[in-house]
């Protein structure tokens, strides 16, 4: 096989692999843009949330009795410690006004923020929209983990295509519009190589793994033998504070913090994680965790360092990485900055692949069609999202979803230029720059917190980016009759 | 060609992950591996041993039949 042929294979997988799955590959990075922006929304969207940031958290005994409104703690109880991100506990479990019902809350004493967490609203429908598509487990989760695998798969042939590509890395020919778009898929793709696979390598492990994982479970035996009694000293049991085990559990392992806790009867969990490197509490290699005994207040901890050897210490890293839970505003930033490039990479890639197969009739084909209604959703799906959460306080599944029907028909149907008029960029331009406007007018300029400056700054610039659009599609319009150019 | 990738995936994905993750696992306590560390390794390897067996079955399936 000669390395013509060689490259002709490559760039056949390369092609059906995007075409087969563009829109599963197209959604992964685009949700996954969505997950990280998650935290810079919620602040955005809550004041109560946005008051918290910076301020000392309050103690796990003290959460407890706020969200009991000063009862004592249920039975059955977990919890989230904050991070500087996330300026409040993640509270599971019942709590006074639930009627014994479990309920999933973000709550911080110290600003009396007590709301549901994790749901379908916003921030919870914007990281689990990519973690789970929102479809059951495990099927959204391992759909993620193939799109991570088709994406390794994409960046492998994609550098091999052709020998000359890392040659030519830095070159840029921009002879006409075509050459253009083939030169920013390859150069850019070629300079997000390694990113690209970080991510979808961490993501095709992570999504994957939930069929692996509990396979390879039902095989192995646990071997968790204790790692020695921290503190056997007993304490009176009958009201042990839960602030007290916690204390204990992070005094007894070296370079912790605590990150979370879980009550089962006299069974206090207390999850912990090591400082200065990179893990993610309570699931897999990197735990480090404690068990408390409250009747007793015997405390033994379960787990003093990261489990699995260096495999479990990369399988801990793997979130972490996969969602910038490293560093700070700026680490998440730079990915999100990154991934909007990778989008542009596969929107790139598709544009050439439908320019090679239709020629002159580019825009024909239903998958070409399907495809740019799903992009026209990318737009306008957040749009609505966000004025609909300003307006009312809830997700407008309603209206998101009549949205994604009317696009998706009219792209498919002839009517589809009505999608393409300048006027439509520039409403949707305009309604994007009006929502700093409407929060600020409603309730004066609040705290000024580095993530809510970025979300401003993204709703100006993909405003003016519409309007932009709009600008030069009006001009297209007025130069195409002149110069006698077909549309 | 849409529906000839579809289907090499679908049957990479109802084949070869399960063999994937047992020939990984075999690997994993050959090596002596037993715990947690083998279900960690089992967790990563598989994985990349299935990418790279989808790519095999790609490449394979999809040769032009009329070169």
């Amino acid at each position: 096989m000669n390395r013509k042929a060689i490259s002709k294979r490559l760039l056949a997988i390369h092609g059906a692999l995007s075409l087969a799955f563009m829109l599963l590959i197209s959604w992964s990075i685009w949700t996954g843009i969505l997950a990280i922006y998650a935290d810079l929304a919620r602040p955005w969207l809550r004041a109560d949330v946005a008051e918290a940031y910076g301020k000392p958290a309050a103690t796990a005994g003290e959460l407890l009795a706020f969200v009991n409104d000063g009862q004592g703690a249920g039975p059955r109880w977990n919890i989230v410690a904050p991070t500087s991100l996330r300026p409040f506990y993640g509270y599971a479990g019942p709590t006074a006004t639930s009627a014994g019902k479990p309920a999933v809350l973000m709550a911080n004493p110290a600003t009396g923020l007590r709301a549901p967490w994790n749901n379908g609203e916003i921030d919870g429908l914007f990281r689990r929209v990519h973690t789970d598509m929102l479809l059951p487990k495990p099927w959204g989760r391992f759909a993620m983990g193939l799109a991570g695998a088709f994406l390794v798969i994409l960046v492998g042939t994609g550098l091999l295509i052709h020998g000359k590509q890392i040659r030519d890395a830095w070159k840029w020919r921009r002879s006409s519009r075509l050459l253009d778009l083939s030169e920013s898929h390859k150069r850019i793709g070629l300079w997000l190589t390694p990113f690209l696979l970080v991510m979808a390598l961490t993501g095709a492990i992570l999504g994957m793994k939930v069929i692996a994982a509990p396979l390879v479970g039902q095989f192995i035996r646990a071997e968790a033998a204790p790692a020695g009694f921290a503190n056997a000293t007993a304490k009176p049991a009958a009201s042990l504070p839960i602030d007290y085990c916690i204390a204990r559990a992070v005094a007894a392992v070296p370079q912790v913090r605590f990150a979370g806790a879980a009550r089962d009867g006299d069974r206090l969990d207390i999850r912990l994680l090591r400082l200065k490197s990179l893990q993610w509490s309570g699931e897999g290699g990197g735990s480090v965790g404690a068990q408390c005994d409250l009747a007793s207040g015997r405390l033994h901890v379960t787990q003093d360092r990261p489990a699995g050897g260096a495999w479990g210490a990369v399988e801990s890293a793997l979130r972490p990485i996969h969602y910038a839970r490293f560093g700070g505003v700026g680490t998440m930033v730079v990915y999100i900055v990154l991934s909007l490039l990778c989008l542009w990479v596969v929107d790139s890639g598709m544009m050439l692949l439908w320019c090679r197969e239709s020629g002159d009739r580019s825009g024909q084909s239903v998958s070409e069609r399907l495809y740019r209604a799903n992009n026209r959703c990318y737009v306008l799906l957040p749009l609505v999202l966000i004025a609909g959460q300003m307006i009312t306080p809830h997700t407008p599944w309603l209206s998101m979803t009549c949205l994604v029907i009317a696009i998706v028909a009219l792209s498919l149907a002839r009517t589809r230029g009505l999608l393409e008029l300048p006027t439509a960029y520039a409403a949707a331009g305009a309604t994007y720059l009006l929502l700093p406007v409407l929060k600020y007018s409603g309730e004066g300029t609040g705290r000024v917190l580095a993530p809510i400056l970025i979300v401003d700054l993204t709703l100006v610039l993909t405003g003016g980016w519409l309007f932009y659009l709009s600008f030069s599609r009006a001009r297209a319009g007025r130069l195409a009759p002149s110069l006698g150019v077909a549309r | 060609m849409i529906g000839r990738t579809a289907l090499i995936t679908l049957a990479a994905l109802l084949i070869g992950l399960p063999a994937s993750i047992a020939f990984t696992a075999a690997i994993a306590r050959l090596a002596g591996m037993a715990g947690e560390a083998m279900l960690f390794a089992v967790v990563i390897g598989s994985n990349l041993i299935w990418t790279i067996m989808l790519f095999g079955a790609l490449w394979v399936g999809l040769a032009d039949r009329r070169s």
